[in-house]
C-alpha cells in the first residue's frame, strides 16, 4: 500500500494530468462517443460480429465469405463514423503524451518509471 | 452525490497547460525520490558499482550471454554453452551486492506499479503501458 504522502502525491498529480489538453480531450471525446447512439450501435455489433466468429473459428467451423464480408464492411462503416474517429484520435494523441511525462519524471529519478511499473510480474 | 473529489476533478478539468502537467510531473519525481524504495534501490545500485568483485562476475555473465546471443535466438544453444551460462548467471546472483539490488528493483518495480495505476485510474489510460520498457 502506499503511503499517504505518495498517494496524496500521485492523485495531485494525476488530476492535473487528467486536466491537460491531451488527457483532457481524451475524455472529451470518450464522453462523446459514449453518449453517440450510431457510434455505440456500430461498435456493440462489431464486437458482437467480430465474437461470432471467433467462436466458430475456434469450434472448427469454417467461415464464410459472406460473413467476412459483412464484417469488412461493418469495419468500414466504423471507420468512417466522425465520433469513433475522433475517440481513436483522441486516444493516440493523450497516449503519444504519456511518454513525454514519463520522461519528465523518469530523468529525476535515474530509471525509466512507466518501463519498471509495466515491468513488474512480466 | 458527488465526492470531493469528483468536484475537484470536474472543476480542474480545463484549466492545466501541458507545461504545468510536467511540472506536476517533475514535483511527483521529487516525493518518490525521498520514498524508502528508490532511496534503497539508490543505495543498492551505488554499492553495486562501487563493489569490484559483483562487477566481473555481471561482466563475465554479459559477455558471454551477448556472445551466445544468436543461439539463443535461434533456440540453438547447446547443452554445454546453457549449463555454462546457468553457472555463470548463478555466480552472479550469489553476489550479496547483485542480489540486494535485485531485491531493491523488485520493490521499487512495486511500488511504480502501484503509483503507475493510481495515475492510470485517475486518468482512464494505463500509464505503464504507454510508457513501456524502451519508450524512453
Amino acid at each position: 500500500m502506499l503511503n499517504p504522502t505518495v498517494e496524496a502525491a500521485a492523485r495531485e498529480f494525476a488530476l492535473k494530468l487528467r486536466a491537460s489538453p491531451p488527457i483532457a480531450a481524451f475524455w472529451q471525446a470518450k464522453e462523446r462517443l459514449e453518449a453517440d447512439e450510431e457510434a455505440q450501435r456500430l461498435l456493440a455489433e462489431l464486437q458482437q460480429r467480430q465474437q461470432a466468429l471467433m467462436l466458430k473459428q475456434q469450434d472448427g467451423r469454417g467461415i464464410t465469405q459472406e460473413e467476412i464480408d459483412a464484417l469488412r464492411r461493418l469495419q468500414g462503416e466504423a471507420q468512417r463514423n466522425p465520433v469513433i474517429m475522433a475517440y481513436v484520435q483522441a486516444q493516440r494523441y493523450a497516449q503519444a503524451f504519456l511518454p513525454e511525462v514519463n520522461m519528465e519524471i523518469s530523468q529525476l529519478l535515474g530509471f525509466d518509471f512507466g518501463g519498471l511499473a509495466g515491468a513488474v510480474g512480466s | 452525490m458527488e465526492t470531493m473529489w469528483q468536484i475537484q476533478e470536474r472543476v480542474m478539468e480545463p484549466v492545466v497547460s501541458q507545461e504545468e502537467a510536467l511540472q506536476a510531473a517533475r514535483e511527483l519525481a521529487a516525493v518518490l525520490a525521498e520514498t524508502p524504495e528508490y532511496q534503497a534501490f539508490d543505495q543498492a545500485q551505488l554499492q553495486l558499482r562501487r563493489d569490484p568483485t559483483a562487477q566481473e562476475a555481471i561482466r563475465a555473465f554479459q559477455e558471454r550471454q551477448q556472445s551466445l546471443q544468436m543461439m539463443i535466438m535461434l533456440g540453438a544453444l547447446s547443452e554445454a554453452d546453457r549449463q555454462e551460462l546457468q553457472r555463470l548467471q548463478r555466480e552472479m546472483l550469489a553476489q550479496p551486492a547483485v542480489r540486494a539490488y535485485v531485491e531493491a528493483q523488485e520493490r521499487l518495480g512495486l511500488f511504480c506499479q502501484e503509483t503507475a495505476g493510481l495515475i492510470s485510474e485517475v486518468i482512464g489510460l494505463s500509464f505503464a503501458a504507454s510508457c513501456g520498457p524502451g519508450c524512453c
